[in-house]
């Protein structure tokens, strides 16, 4: 598979790749293009980069792609890598990576959505600031309780704001669709996911090219998607809602033990400018992110060594040796961002073993009433 | 069923415009067994005067462009495109806003539940960033409307009437579903109906704030909630508005303004409503 072709691209014209593996997910895709076909910039590659689908898939593909209203500048290409079944993230965006075009790159989950102005607004801060390689903008979460037409949002947060942006090399706050690439000042060799993860294969990606040039981060200033999580626990990050997650959980652990391995051969070149303010910032008496760093961590570790906690791990433990597979324990958090992970696996888990405390004791009441 | 799209356009460019129109002609394409029509006004104060047109945009499918009385507001706007709609022999009118989109299949399972329940007020769910009032996610049912994009029969717009034009721009829509709530009818969200409107990163200016009140202060007057009359009052004072002749122009009878219990509508301020997410 090739990589990019910086001969191909054109000035002003921005690559969106699009991941889509799943054929049952049609409808989701078809909001994501509805979104993209609306945010307003009018130049758009979309690449819609499918996992092993059959014909009569791609098929449908392409009938929601014709259907879809477009600008007269927006193209939409769908290609079919024949990769088999299982998470080949990295590989479908490499795929889409040797079709792209644009000046610009950014990606687009096949179950996200867009806001309008959003990649006006990112091209303008790359046009806007000399040797800019990236730039980035706030994610919205929205949880919702299934995926197509007829989802209901529950409750939407605003995602990662908090930090100063050169701690982006301790823990990613940059979510894949949340920036864009300017690809005519970035080394093309480094445009390339590594095929051979499929957990923060995306925070390295980001990290490399960003160890080598200034971008722009505008993550408080504007609101520019949303990034769909699914109550059911459907995603691929760690949701809290099934017994699944102590897989996921262990996924991404190796993952976080791969990335800390990657990190540490990479040389970044920060301006010295940014490096001083990032200084000064970290020594700030009790600013609010320290407070919250501080707030949250606790309060992971409380949630962890809470009673109802270790109550549920002999259901967990059990459950785990009934169906045959081993338990994974999950651990305490040693980052802020791996402690609002635990938090939200443990809020928003409606999975049995989670929550047999809770219906124990209304159980209970109920019988004492 | 004979349907009319309306929508009240407000310097917006040439080409949103017929962006707009490939978008309603795709739903409408998606939406079998229904005869569309789309009725337009430019509210822009440089097409003040122009003149009435009808053309045909698609097969089927007239565009009847009614002539400019300048910025006369949102609702009145809208109001114009009803009365013409309904002269013309609508059974329905569905107003939208001009910086928005129809998803193709918004008007195919729109429509089945307009048939089935007349009667009641419907939105079209806004996407990608839907206002974050409550709906019933079984019954579709909530509190009030929002009228960028909704749609109703003519057998309510002879009952319960169109838009109050004392509301300028914002809040004519809380007002429209509460007449449709108080005389036994329904708002209902049809959530797989979508509609993209964007309202992310909008920036208020004061002339915006000075408008929410206004209409603020109307609703607050018609319907006797005299914390938000305080409220919006006190707000205006300070950014120097006069508050002379801010009244409704649609006087509510007696027995319905009793039957209003404000405690219902006024969990968060402006939201009029539970709302489920504050960003």
């Amino acid at each position: 598979m090739g990589g990019l072709v910086p001969d191909q691209l054109r000035d002003g014209y921005l690559s969106i790749l699009i991941r889509f593996h799943d054929s049952r997910e049609l409808e989701s895709l078809d909001l994501a293009l509805f979104s993209l076909a609306n945010q307003g910039y009018q130049k758009v590659q979309a690449i819609i980069c499918c996992q092993s689908f059959s014909l009569a898939e791609l098929a449908e593909v392409q009938s929601i792609v014709d259907q879809t209203i477009t600008p007269s500048d927006f193209e939409v290409d769908i290609l079919n890598g024949d990769f088999g079944k299982g998470d080949h993230r990295s590989d479908l965006l490499n795929l889409g990576i040797s079709a792209v075009r644009g000046q610009f790159l950014g990606f687009l989950d096949y179950d996200d959505v867009i806001y309008q102005g959003s990649y006006s607004y990112l091209i303008a801060q790359l046009d806007a600031t000399p040797a800019a390689v990236a730039a980035f903008a706030g994610i919205n979460q929205a949880i919702v309780d299934k995926a197509g037409y007829n989802y209901y949002c529950e409750r939407k947060n605003r995602m990662l704001r908090e930090g100063h942006k050169l701690e982006f090399f301790s823990g990613n706050q940059y979510p894949i669709h949340s920036g864009i690439i300017n690809l005519r000042r970035v080394n093309p060799q480094l445009i390339r996911f590594d095929s051979d993860i499929s957990r923060n294969e995306d925070y390295i990606f980001f990290m490399r090219i960003l160890c080598t040039g200034p971008w722009c981060d505008r993550r408080k200033n504007f609101d520019i998607g949303e990034y769909m999580m699914r109550s059911d626990g459907s995603n691929t990050v760690v949701a809290g809602n099934s017994m699944d997650d102590e897989d996921k959980a262990f996924a991404w652990r190796r993952a976080y033990e791969r990335f800390i391995s990657e990190r540490n051969k990479m040389v970044a070149h920060i301006e010295v400018s940014e490096l001083v303010e990032f200084l000064s910032y970290t020594k700030r008496p009790a600013s609010d992110y320290t407070a919250l760093t501080s707030d949250v961590t606790q309060l992971a570790e409380a949630l962890l060594r809470s009673k109802s906690w270790r109550y549920t791990r002999s259901f967990r433990r059990l459950s785990r040796l009934l169906t045959g597979r081993g338990y994974i324990d999950l651990s305490s958090p040693e980052t802020a961002r791996e402690a609002v992970k635990l938090i939200q696996t443990i809020s928003f888990s409606k999975s049995w073993a989670i929550s047999a405390p809770l219906r124990m004791l209304y159980s209970i009441l109920k019988k004492l009433r | 069923m004979h349907i009319y799209i309306g929508v009240v356009w407000y310097k917006n460019p040439h080409e949103d415009r017929e962006f707009w129109i490939r978008g309603a002609l795709n739903a409408i394409e998606g939406a079998r067994n229904t005869r569309f029509s789309i009725v337009e006004v430019d509210n822009s104060e440089a097409n003040f005067g122009s003149q009435e047109a009808v053309r045909e945009l698609g097969p089927g499918v007239p565009l009847l462009s009614l002539s400019s009385y300048g910025n006369i507001g949102f609702g009145a706007g809208h109001n114009r495109l009803m009365s013409s709609a309904f002269l013309e022999g609508a059974d329905f009118y569905i107003g939208v806003n001009p910086d928005g989109a129809f998803h193709r299949q918004s008007l195919s399972r729109l429509i089945p539940r307009l048939a089935a329940e007349p009667s009641n007020l419907y939105e079209m769910r806004q996407f990608p960033t839907e206002h974050p009032k409550h709906y019933s996610p079984d019954t579709g049912e909530t509190l009030w409307v929002s009228g960028a994009a909704f749609a109703m029969s003519k057998t309510s717009w002879e009952t319960i009437g169109g838009f109050d034009e004392a509301f300028f721009m914002y809040c004519e829509d809380v007002d429209l579903s509460w007449r449709f709530r108080l005389r036994g009818n329904k708002c209902i969200t049809v959530a797989d109906s979508l509609y993209y409107h964007n309202a992310a990163n909008r920036k208020s200016s004061p002339l915006i704030q000075q408008r929410f009140l206004l209409s603020g202060l109307v609703l607050g007057k018609k319907y006797g909630i005299d914390t938000l009359v305080q409220r919006c009052e006190a707000e205006l004072v300070s950014m120097g508005v006069p508050l002379n002749a801010v009244a409704s122009d649609m006087k509510l009878p007696a027995e319905l303004i009793e039957k209003f219990d404000p405690r219902i509508y006024f969990s968060s301020d402006f939201s009029f409503s539970p709302v489920r997410w504050s960003l």
